[in-house]
């Protein structure tokens, strides 16, 4: 059953890093940043941005070491051999429970704005059905169906955004660094949570055809993202201020909600935005929903992978339905984000970096004295 | 094979109707009420002492706070479809937000939505409760389905009644409300304020304006405006002050100014302005606020028949002296009534001392509120006439 031949180029590739970390993050980006920062929050955002992008070229290093590799066969190569399967382990379980908070949050805010008879379940069972289709059609459709969509969810967003700003005031974001620098530093982990999905391309880049546009690629990724984030943020904050902000749940929503296009008959425009905005939501757990499933597959060292989508699917819906509250996901997404996500995006990739230099020079002494 | 074939075959018709009849939020068009303006009343017989013994209402103990009216369009009448009332209103009282849905549900055959709410509605005696204000505020803050751009006023009547007065023009007072808010020519004596920005402005410098809507004489009229403040009501402004304090914030674009030159009226339209409004702390630790004010206008009105000529620099140079005299006064007294009288920031000086002074605010913002009463205010209104028109 080869539908494909597995193999993605680096524009796709672009394509899923963007739409991966692009997803439920930026809605509720601008009150972490109003909270965190007050008038500060686009410096804030710019210094995150600064040092996501280091992790990203870090990251970006340790897989040019071991081009078409996956983690799991990175690990290997570095350390030792059933080192790797953990690492991978890890990985799944990870990606998994951040995949089944981010149906939970999904499905929250489908049923507060869209569908507020349907049950949740429903909801998130139809999503998850609808999921696993792409998942089982493989990398390349996924690479394929992620260069459709980024502009088809993105474009008519920023574009409605735009409508806001003549109420804009940007006389928000004064006075300028005012905000004691140790608490811009301390509030960096809690912005993880928007850039999380990034991790990701250690498996992606397995994939990818052309490895010597990586690099470009990451860095292109990366800047695009903060771009976008800039433009959400910069508008919600300068629409509604910094006290509003910071009560707003996802104020990006909110800020949809507020425009409406002069001289149009089409009142409550909103509906079509967060209707292409859940096809990018969509796309980010399809992606990691198929990183889980990958990872598992190389685990279990089964040629087959299109079983496993079916397997996990009762698994993520019984365990997204976990949280008593939308408040309780928040908060678990946000404990995730910081202490979890901060391990598996920074410190391992840092780390194998790291030891790479270390055993290649031991390697290369073995070899010279033998 | 076959036997599989027709197994696949039973399977798929089994699963479409558990797929296609899926649709929980489904109601028809023509079943939707779209409520267009909702009024509150404060429940006059209000029995304290019962709410405060109840946590809870009961069958037994009901307790009445609102009395909530909402009204909406005859759609089949617009579309030309039936005759009938042009508009429906349904009132009653209740203990909160919801239940007054609830109850209304109850006498109603339509499925309420409130998507595409135009106007809201206080009267001044329910806004003068903190407790009840913050509650509607709040419910407007949360949902998810009320718009953030309808327009919010408050009435020295009873809300009810605004909503019940005949327009005279065959419609509903929500989608009359919203024509005349929104039209070409905006009206200068009235507050504008959207919900979402009074919320804005209430959370950033703790005070706002408010349109206020008026009966007068079986129609209604939009008038002045209520200032809000600790999210309740503390005065009103009348229709010359609240056009006064728009021009302060630089809201007010158009206005006509009649003013007394050489014993005789003339009428100045102005036609566009600045304002900028500067605060800082002198040496002695007192807070100035100076607000400059560039106006542009046409002389639209002189006198039949007399020498003096309007189409003469320095005859209007005169003007522009009068009228940097009596307007910048007028709008300083304006100033200090809202700043010593209702202790009111609507001008966000703190905002303005929080952004560009951000030292001074930092040694000021405990006091604040006993702070901005005592700030000198200085307006500095500079008209200039460009033009007299085609006449000499």
């Amino acid at each position: 059953m080869d539908r494909n031949n597995d193999m993605i180029v680096s524009n796709q590739l672009f394509s899923i890093l963007v739409i991966t970390v692009i997803g439920i993050g930026v809605l509720s980006l601008p009150r972490i940043l109003a909270t965190e920062a007050g008038p500060d929050s686009l410096i804030l955002l710019l210094l995150s941005s600064i040092i996501f992008l280091i992790i990203a070229l870090v990251t970006q290093r340790l897989i040019m070491k071991f081009p078409k590799q996956n983690i799991i066969e990175i690990t290997n190569s570095v350390l030792f051999k059933p080192i790797g399967i953990l690492v991978g382990l890890v990985y799944f379980i990870y990606i998994f429970i951040l995949i089944t908070l981010e149906v939970r949050a999904f499905g929250e805010i489908t049923k507060n704005f869209l569908l507020l008879n349907t049950p949740i379940e429903v909801i998130i069972i139809i999503f998850l059905i609808t999921t696993i289709y792409l998942v089982r059609s493989g990398i390349e459709s996924i690479a394929r169906m992620a260069v459709i969509i980024l502009p088809l969810s993105i474009i008519p967003a920023i574009f409605i955004s735009l409508v806001a700003i003549p109420d804009l005031d940007f006389t928000c974001f004064l006075p300028i660094l005012r905000t004691p620098f140790a608490d811009l530093i301390r509030a960096l982990p809690k912005l993880f949570f928007s850039f999380i999905g990034f991790e990701l391309i250690l498996i992606w880049t397995f994939f990818v055809k052309d490895t010597e546009n990586i690099k470009k690629t990451v860095i292109s990724a990366v800047g695009f993202i903060s771009l976008v984030y800039f433009i959400f943020t910069g508008i919600t904050i300068a629409r509604f201020g910094i006290a509003e902000n910071k009560d707003l749940i996802w104020p990006v929503i909110t800020l949809f909600r507020d425009v409406d296009i002069p001289g149009t008959l089409v009142e409550n425009v909103e509906v079509v935005i967060m209707a292409t905005w859940l096809l990018s939501i969509f796309m980010t757990i399809a992606i990691s929903y198929f990183g889980a499933v990958f990872l598992l597959s190389r685990i279990l060292k089964s040629k087959e992978h299109n079983y496993i989508p079916v397997i996990l699917l009762p698994i993520i819906y019984v365990l997204s339905l976990v949280p008593d509250n939308i408040a309780e996901v928040y908060d678990y997404l946000d404990k995730f984000s910081i202490y979890v996500g901060t391990v598996f995006v920074i410190a391992i990739p840092v780390m194998l970096l790291f030891i790479s230099f270390f055993t290649k020079k031991t390697k290369g002494g073995i070899r010279k004295n033998g | 094979m076959d036997r599989k074939r027709i197994c696949i075959f039973i399977l798929i018709i089994a699963f479409i109707p558990l797929i296609s009849s899926g649709c929980w939020d489904k109601v028809e068009i023509d079943e939707r009420a779209f409520i267009t303006a909702i009024g509150y009343d404060k429940y006059e017989e209000d029995d304290r002492s019962n709410e405060e013994r109840l946590e809870k209402e009961t069958q037994e103990n009901p307790i009445n706070r609102y009395i909530r009216t909402a009204t909406y369009p005859n759609v089949a009448l617009i579309a030309g479809k039936q005759e009938g009332e042009p508009f429906f209103i349904y009132s009653t009282t209740s203990i909160s937000w919801a239940e007054g849905r609830r109850q209304v549900a109850l006498r109603d055959n339509k499925n309420y939505d409130t998507n595409h709410l135009k106007a809201m509605i206080f009267s001044e005696e329910l806004a003068k409760d903190e407790t009840l204000f913050r509650e509607i505020f709040d419910t407007f803050q949360r949902s998810a389905f009320l718009n953030r751009k309808l327009h919010f006023f408050v009435t020295p009547n009873k809300a009810q009644d605004i909503l019940m007065t005949d327009t005279g023009k065959n419609m509903d007072v929500g989608l009359y409300i919203e024509e005349l808010m929104e039209k070409e020519i905006r009206p200068t004596r009235a507050a504008r304020g959207d919900m979402g920005n009074i919320i804005i402005d209430l959370n950033e410098s703790n005070g706002a304006l408010a349109p206020r809507i008026v009966k007068s004489k079986d129609r209604l009229k939009i008038s002045g405006a209520g200032i809000l403040k600790d999210n309740t009501i503390v005065g009103v402004l009348g229709e010359l002050e609240t056009r006064n304090a728009l021009i302060l914030k630089g809201e007010n674009k158009v206005v006509d100014y009649t003013i007394k030159v050489d014993g005789k009226f003339l009428v100045v339209n102005q036609t566009d302005l600045q304002t900028e409004m500067k605060a800082y702390e002198d040496k002695e630790g007192k807070i100035h606020v100076n607000f400059t004010i560039n106006a542009e206008g046409d002389i639209i009105q002189h006198y039949f028949e007399t020498p003096e000529k309007a189409f003469d620099a320095k005859y209007i140079d005169r003007v522009n002296k009068k009228m940097n005299e009596v307007i910048s006064k007028e709008l300083e007294d304006l100033f200090e009534k809202i700043q010593k009288d209702f202790e009111v920031d609507i001008f966000k000086v703190g905002e303005h001392l929080r952004k560009f002074q951000p030292d001074t605010w930092e040694k000021i913002k405990e006091d604040w509120d006993e702070i901005y009463p005592k700030a000198k205010v200085k307006v500095d209104f500079q008209m200039n006439v460009r033009r007299v028109g085609i006449e000499r």
